[in-house]
């Protein structure tokens, strides 16, 4: 192999990264991509794993396009990806998100978009499209203004996104008031994901663009007091409600049981939860699965010319007793992130004591202690 | 006939008043008005005060206000100044004194920021001595005074339990109909996300992370209320 491919922490070069193994899985992801791609309707989807069953490796995974499945006869333009991580803390919690997925998205793109539009409906068209879309003129004129020629008032609008105006702003700008509050400031970003699904940065685009918003850690909620998590999930619940087309929200929630899916209204709020339309629950692995997995993520980093069998440097029997002694020693569910941590540990000790193949007997002598190889 | 249940008695710390404080419920039964928590305390139980814990909140009220809207906060002080029952106890300091040499020998007393909950263990153990309470619960959310001496002192004097506010919140949920179901999960919910309520129990337990053991705090709270409300409806009201 080139290197030890096993990592603890998920790869985040979308171009870059494989899917090995989860076959189940990935299937499930694949129908529910076709049915975004095929549908104008916006779709609010739950991933549910254990820690560590590789939610944060889809988000980063399907946020490249190439690795979306493809739809028959359609050149659909290629998705905007953005992956935000539920902020830790709950007061200003939406705010925090807000300003999260613009910089994600990044200011000066839904700006080029903006202009985009001026130019092709006209500055008075596109300003009354911006008005209806937001139901607010100054929030319609704020976005309008994002793509004004005039560099210094595309800034000083930009900076309205973020902070109250003054009196002299608001006369500049001419607006009566500023973003204001949590509705506010999801309306732009309803309003800004629509001007990103219709225009391009220099065209209109032949096909609607999908926008897909990952949510890491969701399940950080919990950290929130219901003064903090119910205005967070109905900001959200908000967004999801005025954005009726091409928006797709991917929610990332471990959980430690899947009986905690019982509770999820209690972490992420009724609200939301009642917006959920499809649940992909990752399936904890068979040591077969996870034998499969291990064999693909080491296909990927192997030599030219390379035969010494499909798991290499283990034997099959060696990494069968590696995965059967962990999940007995441990009590824990196979997920790609133990396995990782295992195998990484494994291969490591193995080439420190110049070893050239894992066998049987290497694995005894492993000590488990907790989820780690000692 | 239906009969007034006995009430529980009850020596109540300041981390624990402001928990439960902060806990707002929305939900109400039909036709009653939504409850808080805190009110629960003072409706449902004999709350008593010792002087210690009532400079303490009064001191840490001060400082929170300033920056938030504490108005539960401040509702709670009126009503411990009001219906809070005071300890009148007058061994505090020679208790303190010998037992807490046991526990914590080689800590200085004056040194310590737990003045708060060793008083509330010497004067539920006086309390009980001189049979002013048959027993009483100590409800305190404060984890490190928790090991470092309160479970001792469970342990070798017999005056009653020690309970954090979510052990509160079962109680009640478990002697009190007018506690709904959803109500307790809410304050459950609630009080699990405060950071103030320590969760190293499950860390010690094996959760890696704080929202891990967040996540199995809640778990057994709410396994505790549904095995309670799987006995209630048994049971005629």
């Amino acid at each position: 192999m080139t290197h030890n491919p096993f990592s603890l922490m998920p790869g985040q070069a979308p171009g870059k990264l494989i899917w090995a193994g989860l076959g189940k899985t990935k299937k499930k992801f694949d129908e529910t991509f076709r049915e975004i791609l095929a549908s104008e309707a916006s779709k609010l989807v739950l991933n549910a794993s254990r820690w560590g069953g590789g939610k944060t490796h889809s988000a980063n995974y399907f946020s490249s396009p190439d690795n979306l499945p493809k739809i028959d006869g359609r050149t659909a333009p290629p998705p905007i990806s953005c992956i935000i991580v539920t902020p830790k803390e709950g007061a200003d919690a939406a705010y925090e998100f807000y300003k999260k997925v613009l910089e994600s998205i990044s200011i000066e793109k839904i700006a080029a978009s903006i202009k985009s539009m001026r130019s092709i409906l006209s500055d008075t068209e596109a300003l009354k499209s911006l008005n209806d879309w937001a139901g607010s003129s100054d929030i319609g004129r704020i976005l309008w203004l994002l793509g004004d020629d005039d560099v210094e008032m595309a800034f000083s609008a930009s900076e309205l996104l973020f902070n109250k105006p003054t009196a002299t702003v608001r006369k500049k700008l001419k607006i009566r008031r500023g973003v204001e509050d949590t509705t506010d400031r999801f309306k732009i970003l309803s309003v800004a994901f629509k001007i990103l699904s219709e225009y391009d940065e220099n065209s209109t685009l032949a096909q609607t663009r999908k926008v897909f918003l990952w949510i890491d850690e969701v399940e950080s909620l919990i950290l929130y007091t219901s003064k903090q998590y119910v205005p967070f999930s109905q900001a959200l619940r908000e967004l999801i409600d005025m954005s009726k087309k091409n928006l797709a929200i991917f929610m990332n929630f471990s959980f430690t049981d899947l009986d905690d899916l019982r509770t999820l209204e209690f972490i992420i709020g009724g609200a939301l939860k009642d917006r959920i339309n499809t649940r992909i629950i990752f399936d904890e692995l068979t040591i077969q699965e996870a034998k499969e997995y291990t064999k693909e993520v080491m296909k990927n980093s192997r030599v030219e010319g390379f035969n010494k069998g499909d798991f290499y440097p283990f034997t099959d029997g060696s990494l069968t007793q590696l995965l059967e002694t962990g999940m007995k020693k441990t009590k824990l569910p196979l997920t790609p992130r133990l396995i990782n941590k295992w195998c990484e540990v494994v291969i490591n000790k193995a080439a420190s004591n110049s070893k050239t193949e894992i066998d049987d007997s290497f694995i005894f002598t492993l000590r488990f202690i907790g989820d780690e190889i000692m | 006939m239906s009969q007034m249940p006995n009430k529980l008695n009850i020596l109540i710390d300041t981390n624990s008043l402001f928990h439960l404080s902060e806990v707002d419920i929305k939900e109400a039964p039909k036709g009653k008005r939504s409850k808080k928590p805190a009110s629960w305390l003072w409706d449902y139980c004999n709350v008593y005060i010792c002087k210690t814990i009532r400079k303490e909140y009064e001191r840490n009220l001060n400082k929170i206000v300033k920056n938030s809207d504490r108005t539960n906060a401040k509702e709670t002080f009126r009503k411990l100044k009001e219906r809070g029952k005071k300890t009148s106890t007058k061994f505090t300091t020679q208790i303190e004194k010998k037992i807490m040499s046991a526990y914590m020998p080689e800590e200085k007393l004056s040194d310590s920021d737990d003045q708060g909950e060793r008083h509330l263990v010497c004067e539920a153990i006086e309390m009980v001595y001189f049979n002013k309470l048959p027993n009483c619960v100590i409800v305190s959310d404060d984890y490190s005074a928790l090991t470092k001496f309160m479970a001792n002192a469970e342990a070798d004097y017999p005056f009653g339990r020690i309970w954090n506010v979510l052990d509160f919140v079962v109680y009640l949920y478990f002697v009190r109909r007018e506690v709904t179901h959803s109500q307790a999960q809410i304050a459950i919910r609630d009080l699990v996300a405060l950071s103030s309520i320590s969760a190293k129990k499950y860390k010690k337990q094996g959760c890696q992370t704080e929202v891990e053991a967040r996540r199995a705090m809640l778990d057994e709270y709410f396994a505790k209320i549904d095995n309670i409300k799987q006995v209630r409806d048994l049971l005629p009201r």
